[in-house]
C-alpha cells in the first residue's frame, strides 16, 4: 500500500503542504480537513509534495477548495504538475452539481401508510390472481408437465415425510402410553394413535412438508424466471404463464397431496405400532385387528379431504408470490420467506376451520 | 509506477469444466496500454478474461499481474491485488439489493476510512464520471435501462482508481454517442491515470478508437496480438473474415499508434 496522504498547516506563511500518495485508500487521513475547515482568510495549498494523485485525491483537492469557499476563505492551489492540473480538470467538468438531488427518505408515517397499502394490495393482488386461475381452466391441460409436478412434489418428497411420519407416530404413542399403562389401558394407545394421525397429525404434517419443501420452490422458480424474464418470453410465444406453470403446479399437488396424506398416516401409524409392541406389549397382530374397530369410518375421510383444500392453499400462494418477485435478489428470498409463513399459517387456520366445521356437522 | 508489465501470462491454459479451452497463451500487456480482446463466438474470450482478472485460478503456466506473481495466489495478498484491478461485467452484475450510489459506495466502504458523507460524494463523482445523471443515483438496477445499468458499472468498477480495468463488452447495448463517450472516458483515464484497460469487445468502432493493440483468440490459442491496422491486414483467414465483415478503415489508429 502507498504512502498516506497528509496535509500539514504552516500557520506563518499560511501554507498547506499536501504531501504523500492522494490516493483513494489513503485520504483518510486528510478527510478531517474538508470536513472542519477552520482558517479564515486567504490560504495557499502547495500540492508539489504529492507524489500520486488518481481521481479521488483531485476529488479531495477540490473539496478542500470548497470547504474553503464555504467558510468565506480562498485556497489558491500552486505547484500543480500538468497531469495533475489535467486530471482535476476531468473532476471537476464530471463532478455532480452541489445540491444534486439525493434520494428522499420518507417519514414514519408514510412508511407506515405504505406498509398497510401494501398489504392490502396484497390480498387484493391475491384475489386477482385466483380469479386469473379460475378462468384459465379452458386452456388445454400439459400431461408432461403435470406427471413432472407430480414427481417431484410427491415422489421425491417420501423419504423426508415418511421419516418425520413415523418418528411422530413413535412419539405420540409413547407420550400416550406411559399414563394408558398406569391404568392398564396400554391397548387404547391403538385408538389414539390411528384417530390422531388419521384426523391430524397425518394431513397437517404432510402440507406442512410440501409447504416448505415445493412451495418454497415454487416460489423460487417463478420468481427468478420473472426476473430473467422468460415469463415474458413466455407470453411473447402466446403461452401464458399459469397455463405452463400455475396449473400443472397446482393440479399436481391437488393430486399427490392426498396421496401424501395417506402415506403420512399410515406411516406414523406404524411408528406407533413398533412402539407399542416393543414398550406396551401390543402385538403387531392385535394391533391391526384393532384399528379398524376404533374409529368410526367418517374419521378416515375427514383426514383426506383436508388434503386437496391444504394443495390448494399452497400451490395458490406459492405461485402468487413468486408473480410479486420484483427486481432484486433479495425479493427472491423474501418472497419465498414469505410463501412458506403464509401457506403454513393458511393451512392451520384452514385446519381449525374444519375442526369447527366437523364438529358441528358431528363427523 | 512500476515498470513491471501489468499482466504477463506465460504458457497459459485455461478450462472450461473438464475441457481444455485455451493452450499455451503468452501474452505482455503493458502499462498505460489499451488492449482489446476479440475473436468469434465461443472462442472464449470470457474465460481469458477472467483467469487474467484472478476469478478463476489458470490450469497451467504462470501469470503475473502488476507485478505480482498470481499463481497459487490467496489470502491477503490477493485481495490487495484484487482492490487495484476493476472489473465491468458483461451484464453489469450490479447488487440488484442496493441502490445505485450504495453499489458504488460499498467498495469504498470496504477499503477507506473516509467517512459515510465523504463516500457518498465520491460516490457521486464516479456516477459523474461515468456519465449517469445525479438522479439515477437513488434508483434500483432493476429500475435502469441496459445502458444505464452498464454506467453503473463502470461507476463501481472505477471506485477505487484501479490501476487495471477489465471490460468485459463494454459498449454492448450502448447507443453510439454513449459509447463513443466511453471511450473518450477510457482515453483520458488511461493519459491521465496511466491505467490499463483489457477489454472484451465485439465493437470494430471502440477497438479503432481506443485499442492499442488488438489481441485475436481463435482456435484455443491467440492468432495474433498487434495494432488493429496491422491485423486488419492479416493472412490468417479467420481473422481476415473477422475483420472484413463489417470493412472499415482503420487508418485513423494507425496514425494515432505513430
Amino acid at each position: 500500500m502507498p504512502t498516506q496522504a497528509s496535509l500539514s498547516v504552516d500557520t506563518t506563511g499560511r501554507v498547506l503542504h499536501a504531501r504523500g500518495a492522494w490516493t483513494v485508500c489513503g485520504l483518510d487521513a486528510v478527510q478531517a480537513h474538508w470536513q472542519r475547515w477552520q482558517h479564515a482568510g486567504n490560504w495557499t495549498l502547495d500540492v508539489s509534495g504529492i507524489d500520486g494523485l488518481d481521481t479521488a485525491g483531485a476529488w479531495a483537492l477540490q473539496r478542500l477548495i470548497d470547504a474553503a469557499a464555504a467558510r468565506q476563505a480562498r485556497l489558491q492551489l500552486t505547484g500543480l504538475s500538468a497531469p495533475h492540473a489535467q486530471l482535476l480538470e476531468l473532476v471537476r467538468a464530471r463532478a455532480p452539481q452541489a445540491g444534486a438531488a439525493l434520494p428522499r427518505q420518507a417519514g414514519w408515517l408514510e412508511g407506515l401508510g405504505r406498509i398497510a397499502a401494501a398489504k392490502f394490495g396484497d390480498v387484493l393482488a391475491f384475489l386477482d390472481f385466483v380469479g386469473q386461475l379460475a378462468l384459465e381452466g379452458r386452456r388445454r391441460l400439459r400431461w408432461a408437465r403435470l406427471v413432472q409436478e407430480i414427481d417431484a412434489a410427491g415422489v421425491r418428497a417420501l423419504p423426508i415425510l415418511g421419516l418425520l411420519a413415523f418418528l411422530m407416530g413413535v412419539v405420540v404413542t409413547y407420550q400416550a402410553g406411559e399414563p394408558l399403562k398406569t391404568f392398564g389401558a396400554n391397548v387404547l394407545v391403538v385408538n389414539l394413535v390411528g384417530v390422531t394421525m388419521l384426523r391430524e397429525m397425518g394431513p397437517l404434517l404432510a402440507a406442512i412438508i410440501v409447504a416448505g419443501r415445493t412451495g418454497s420452490a415454487y416460489t423460487a422458480e417463478i420468481g427468478t424466471m420473472r426476473i430473467t424474464e422468460e415469463l415474458d418470453a413466455l407470453r411473447s410465444l402466446g403461452i401464458t404463464p399459469l397455463e405452463m406453470l400455475v396449473i400443472p403446479k397446482l393440479l399436481g399437488l391437488l393430486i399427490a397431496l392426498p396421496l401424501l396424506t395417506l402415506y403420512a398416516s399410515a406411516l406414523g401409524i406404524f411408528g406407533g405400532m413398533v412402539v407399542a409392541d416393543g414398550l406396551y406389549n401390543v402385538g403387531y397382530a392385535d394391533f391391526l385387528r384393532r384399528l379398524p374397530d376404533t374409529f368410526a369410518p367418517s374419521t378416515f375421510w375427514v383426514g383426506l379431504i383436508k388434503a386437496p383444500v391444504f394443495a390448494l392453499i399452497v400451490a395458490a400462494v406459492a405461485c402468487h408470490r413468486g408473480f410479486q418477485v420484483t427486481h432484486s435478489a433479495e425479493s427472491i428470498g423474501r418472497e419465498t420467506t414469505v410463501s412458506v409463513v403464509q401457506s403454513i399459517f393458511l393451512v392451520i387456520i384452514a385446519d381449525a376451520v374444519f375442526s369447527v366445521l366437523f364438529q358441528v356437522l358431528g363427523l | 509506477m512500476s515498470e513491471a508489465p501489468a499482466i504477463e501470462a506465460r504458457a497459459l491454459a485455461t478450462l472450461a469444466g473438464p475441457r481444455v479451452l485455451h493452450e499455451n497463451i503468452d501474452l505482455t500487456v503493458r502499462r498505460g496500454e489499451v488492449l482489446a480482446l476479440v475473436g468469434g463466438s465461443g472462442s472464449g474470450k470470457t474465460v481469458l478474461l477472467r483467469t487474467l482478472s484472478l476469478l478463476q485460478a489458470p490450469a497451467q503456466g504462470g501469470l503475473t499481474v502488476l507485478g505480482e506473481d498470481a499463481t497459487g495466489i490467496d489470502g491477503p495478498a490477493l485481495r490487495a491485488l484484487r482492490r487495484r484491478i476493476g472489473i465491468l461485467f458483461q451484464h453489469g452484475a450490479l447488487f440488484t439489493g442496493l441502490s445505485v450510489l450504495d453499489n458504488v459506495c460499498l467498495p469504498l466502504a470496504e477499503y477507506t476510512g473516509l467517512s459515510a458523507a465523504s463516500r457518498r460524494d465520491l460516490a457521486m463523482l464516479r456516477l459523474g464520471l461515468a456519465g449517469l445523471p445525479p438522479d439515477a443515483a437513488g434508483k434500483f438496477p432493476g429500475e435502469l435501462s441496459g445502458g444505464m445499468i452498464k454506467r453503473a458499472a463502470l461507476a463501481r468498477a472505477l471506485a477505487l482508481d484501479p490501476e487495471l480495468l477489465f471490460l468485459d463488452e463494454p459498449s454492448a447495448g450502448l447507443d453510439p454517442v454513449t459509447a463513443a463517450g466511453l471511450d473518450e472516458l477510457l482515453g483520458d483515464l488511461r493519459e491521465l491515470l496511466g491505467l490499463t484497460v483489457v477489454m472484451v469487445t465485439h465493437d470494430l468502432d471502440s477497438i479503432a478508437r481506443v485499442s492499442d493493440r488488438v489481441a485475436y483468440l481463435g482456435r484455443g490459442a491467440l492468432l495474433a496480438v498487434a495494432p488493429v491496422a496491422e491485423l486488419a491486414a492479416s493472412e490468417e483467414p479467420e481473422i481476415r473474415a473477422y475483420f472484413a465483415a463489417a470493412p472499415r478503415d482503420f487508418g485513423g489508429a494507425a496514425c494515432r499508434r505513430g
